[in-house]
């Protein structure tokens, strides 16, 4: 039987080639976008129906194709951005594997529309399920674009695959918000089935498009990343906790300049927050990694999400320093702002406060003790501010009784933080402290703040490579454990050497504790030392020593903290909110529980039935 | 009820009952100070359980009874009342009538019968001992029992038998020791903690007694009283740890040191000590020792002090609060300060040796 393999005919190839790269509408959008912006078009617009399945359309402004080169690009393979094997190492451009356009028109109905700035006319083909149907010559502007009708007409089976309209449509959504962030100098205009769903004019930085796309209190939150180390650099934006989302789908990451959602990537991330998160709650964080290209293999996946590392400890150092630095380090580095800012200023530029007031009427800038308005803001944006400082105003008012302790009114001024420009309204005998601004009433959690200032510095300390004091015990304790738990402690008896701990093994189960750390004031050893046993076992199959040196110090900093029910002074709270502004710590304690509660007094009002 | 007492008398019996009775408490009736008046006398009980008081006084009584009533209130009413007679009535809604003058006051109580009934050590065996030494012991030694009360055996102090005539005060936390020997002409019936809680009443009373107590020794209580007052420490059950095995032989390294000087160089330098830094760096000399800490935001202090020392130079880190608290307690003027290898106790005696010491366990670094 002669003559039973052949090769395969262009078509099918094109279709097998299209289940790799075009999975959903989604992978459509993104190959198209990525070939707009190796055009370098300035302004792209995108347009879906019925979540893409009905309609993609990518109209961009980059320099188009030639007449000729039109119909190159509907081949396989056809690219112009490679040329050898060896241009496969340093790739730049967005998209090179040449599959591309033609894949897609296999599976669609496709019209291609460019125009190369020396034609006079553009070229119009349309393709069906990988045919050409027609080719025209047509008066248009320079760029190209491209329509994709229809999307696997003629393909059932992935027809069926499809999700609902909404959900392919989120898809793409979160799609072009990656790529907005990636190309601030790149103007988008998303419409969803006719209606407008972003509009982000090119801007000069990714800062300034986040104010575009995000709302006020993702904003308000971001404090800036940037950090270097080997042939790496990380920028970008976090939201400090307890901001926080309830899934990984905004921790957005870019590896030079492309999107990709690489579980290295992530869990560097979610470490840099390890302190600061509650569990089953994640960061917002968008980051950009920047390589050399050598460093990095993006050749791994047809949809290009994925990527290889050459080094993959450097880069999850890189990212993990970064980030923890930017959420832990004194003062927060805010884009745009002073070194003692903490929010994002209002109105970073003119532009943009336009922007923002077309988009957000309803948000007038707050008034803001402690930071200075930015000097750009509008005249009619500084009567706004001047209006809510001095309008309604609850003034701070001495309650008599236990909570009236201490009251201050806030502190106006330049040269305070925001912890301690706030007004101390009291404590609750043995409970929380009551703070104020001019527009909330604040309950602060005074053991969480403690216990934050204190984490830090240990952290702080242990980096400097400060040993922890051992104080000696007179009868040294035995203390039996089970066997798995011996094992495990056996392991990181160093750790906890490290940590002011003298364990030694003794037997096979028992083990003697000769001395612990003097910031030990409770006497019950057994009752810590299985606590972290347990944490051990969390952690201990990987093996990770830094979570347990982490556990351990946060076992320190929450028996040396003051207690919930500790009655603490006008002053010494005074003293806790300075410090708080001096360390420039996250609002979270250091098990990710926030520091603070806060009740707008508009709510409160509502509340009391005032309007 | 109904008696007449001197207002002073009867303050004073209320001022050492009520600070017993005052605790917080989830049983109401402990909140209460319970009013028992026989034929010719008032006596005040209080107790928290842990602790129990009772007092004595002088009343002219035409009718027997007895009461609980609010401890506090009736303290602060009768502190308010002005010196002279108070009649003290109960009502048939046990309720009772405090009138002084014009002043009169109506106060609910509960019922006496409901009052716990606490021990009275009447059979107890007891010897005449003198309140300013039992207390001069308790001093050398309740300062390093545990204040955790998760190891309520350390929670207090042991007194133990020792030989045939002795006994013996010991107080641990696990970090330090302090120990006294004497005689005090009874010892208990096997070894026992007095816990702290009852120490600090104790401690309390004996400081307003002047004179001579009688001290007895139940297996669950301890008695202490004169004859107008009882007090009642109950005992913890537990074992307090084979402290023996850590008092170490005589050692030949031995630092003589001025009391007072010492404290003040202490206390110095430990201004700069924090909570994770609590050590002290001491490095001796020949003649010199020389006093370091460390605050790890703050900065350091350094001190250098004369002593009478020679041979080898030695360092040790020792907590400087324990350190200052074991000086404290050492009443006479020079202090000999006993150091052997590492991780092996520091021992402060007084100079010229007396029937006490004290031990630190050293830190590390």
């Amino acid at each position: 039987m002669a003559g039973r393999i052949r090769v395969l005919d262009e078509k099918v190839i094109n279709r097998i080639a299209a289940g790799e790269v075009v999975e959903r509408p989604v992978s459509v959008m993104k190959e198209l976008v990525e070939n707009s912006i190796d055009a370098e078009a300035t302004s792209i617009r995108l347009e879906i129906e019925n979540g893409g399945k009905k309609l993609i359309r990518v109209r961009d402004n980059g320099t188009g194709m030639s007449h000729d080169d039109a119909f190159q690009a509907l081949e396989r393979h056809a690219t112009s951005k490679l040329k050898t094997e060896l241009d496969l190492v340093g790739i730049a451009t967005m998209g090179f594997r040449g599959e591309a356009l033609a894949s897609i028109a296999s599976v669609s109905r496709l019209t291609l529309m460019t125009r190369e700035e020396a034609d006079p006319a553009g070229t119009v083909i349309t393709v069906e399920g990988g045919t050409i149907r027609s080719a025209d010559r047509k008066g248009m502007a320079v760029g190209s674009m491209v329509e994709v009708r229809n999307l696997f007409f003629n393909v059932p089976v992935r027809r069926k695959f499809l999700k609902a309209t909404a959900t392919e449509a989120g898809h793409v959504h979160e799609a072009v918000t990656r790529f907005a962030l990636a190309f601030p100098g790149v103007g988008f205009t998303y419409i969803e089935d006719g209606k407008l769903k972003m509009d982000a004019p090119a801007v000069g930085s990714t800062y300034e498009r986040i104010y575009t796309l995000f709302s006020k209190d993702v904003r308000e939150n971001l404090v800036e990343v940037n950090h270097s180390a080997h042939e790496g650099s990380l920028k970008g934006y976090v939201a400090k906790p307890p901001y926080a989302r309830s899934n990984m789908r905004s921790v957005l990451t870019f590896v030079n300049g492309r999107s990709v959602k690489d579980r290295l990537i992530n869990s560097a991330v979610t470490r840099g927050f390890a302190n600061l998160m509650e569990r089953g709650r994640y960061p917002f964080a968008i980051l950009f990694i920047e390589l050399p290209p050598d460093k990095v293999d993006v050749n791994v996946h047809p949809q290009k999400a994925e990527v290889r590392f050459v080094n993959p400890k450097q880069i999850y150092d890189l990212i993990l320093d970064g980030v923890y630095d930017a959420l832990t380090g004194a003062p927060y580095r805010v884009p745009g702002g002073t070194r003692r800012e903490y929010g994002l200023p209002r109105s970073p530029t003119d532009s943009l406060s336009r922007h923002l007031s077309r988009e957000d009427p309803e948000e007038a800038p707050r008034s803001d003790p402690g930071h200075s308005a930015s000097p750009s803001s509008l005249p009619q944006d500084a009567a706004t501010q001047q209006a809510t400082a001095g309008g309604d105003v609850p003034a701070p008012a001495t309650i008599p009784g236990h909570a009236a302790d201490v009251t201050h009114a806030p502190r106006l001024g330049h040269q305070t933080g925001p912890f301690s420009s706030l007004g101390i309204v009291g404590r609750i005998p043995g409970s929380f402290v009551i703070l104020h601004n001019d527009e909330e009433l604040i309950v602060m959690d005074q053991h969480a703040a403690h216990e934050r200032i204190l984490f830090d510095d240990l952290v702080r300390s242990e980096r400097r490579g400060e040993h922890l004091e051992s104080q000696d015990l007179l009868i040294p304790q035995v203390i039996e454990f089970s066997v798995v738990e011996a094992r495990a402690l056996a392991r990181h008896l160093g750790v906890l050497h490290t940590a002011g701990f003298r364990i030694e093994e003794f037997g096979e189960k028992d083990f003697v504790v000769k001395g612990v750390p003097s910031w030990f004031n409770k006497d019950d050893v057994e009752g810590l030392l299985s606590e972290l046993v347990d944490v051990m076992l969390d952690t201990g199959v990987r093996g990770d020593p830094g979570r347990l040196r982490e556990e351990l110090l946060k076992s320190v900093a929450c028996r040396t903290a003051v207690k919930e029910s500790e009655n603490m002074h006008a002053e010494e709270i005074r003293t806790l909110l300075k410090t708080l502004d001096r360390k420039g710590s996250p609002e979270v304690c250091p098990h990710g529980r926030p520091l603070m509660a806060k009740f707008p007094f508009a709510e409160i009002r509502r509340k009391l039935g005032r309007r | 009820m109904l008696f007449q007492i001197d207002r002073d008398s009867f303050l004073d019996g209320l001022t050492k009952t009520v600070p017993i009775s005052e605790k917080r408490t989830p049983l109401p009736i402990l909140s209460h100070i319970l009013m028992n008046v026989d034929e010719s006398h008032l006596v005040l009980t209080a107790t928290d359980l842990e602790v129990g008081l009772k007092i004595t006084s002088e009343a002219a009584v035409q009718e027997p009874g007895m009461l609980a009533v609010p401890s506090k209130k009736l303290y602060e009413i009768v502190r308010e009342l002005l010196p002279g007679q108070v009649t003290v009535k109960s009502t048939e809604t046990q309720r009772i009538l405090i009138e002084s003058g014009e002043s009169v006051f109506e106060l609910a109580g509960m019922d006496a019968t409901d009052y716990p009934a606490w021990t009275t050590g009447k059979e107890v065996e007891t010897a005449q001992v003198q309140a300013s030494r039992l207390l001069y012991m308790i001093d050398k030694t309740m300062f390093a029992a545990s204040t955790d009360d998760s190891r309520f055996n350390l929670n207090g102090i042991l007194f133990e038998k020792e030989g045939e005539e002795h006994i013996k005060l010991v107080a641990t936390d696990g970090h330090r020791l302090a120990l006294i020997h004497g005689e005090l002409g009874i010892r208990p019936v096997s070894n026992v903690i007095v816990p702290r809680k009852g120490l600090a009443e104790l401690k309390r009373l004996l400081e307003s007694l002047k004179g001579e107590i009688s001290l007895g020794f139940e297996e669950k209580n301890l008695f202490v009283s004169t004859d107008r007052l009882m007090m009642t420490v109950r005992l913890i059950d537990g074992d307090f740890p084979d402290y023996r095995k850590v008092i170490p032989e005589p050692s030949d390294t031995i630092v003589r040191v001025p009391h007072s000087q010492f404290t003040h160089t202490l206390r110095r330098v430990a201004i700069l000590t924090s909570d994770r830094n609590k050590g002290v760096n001491i490095k001796v000399s020949s003649g010199k020792m020389e006093l370091k800490t460390t605050h790890p935001d703050l900065g350091t202090a350094r001190d250098v002090m004369d002593v009478e020392y020679s041979g080898e130079e030695f360092l040790v880190i020792v907590n400087a609060a324990y350190l200052i608290e074991a000086v404290g307690v050492i009443d006479t003027d020079s202090v000999s300060i006993e150091f052997r290898e590492e991780g092996a106790p520091v021992i402060l005696r007084p100079i010229p040796s007396k029937d006490y010491f004290n031990l630190v366990m050293p830190m590390r670094k």
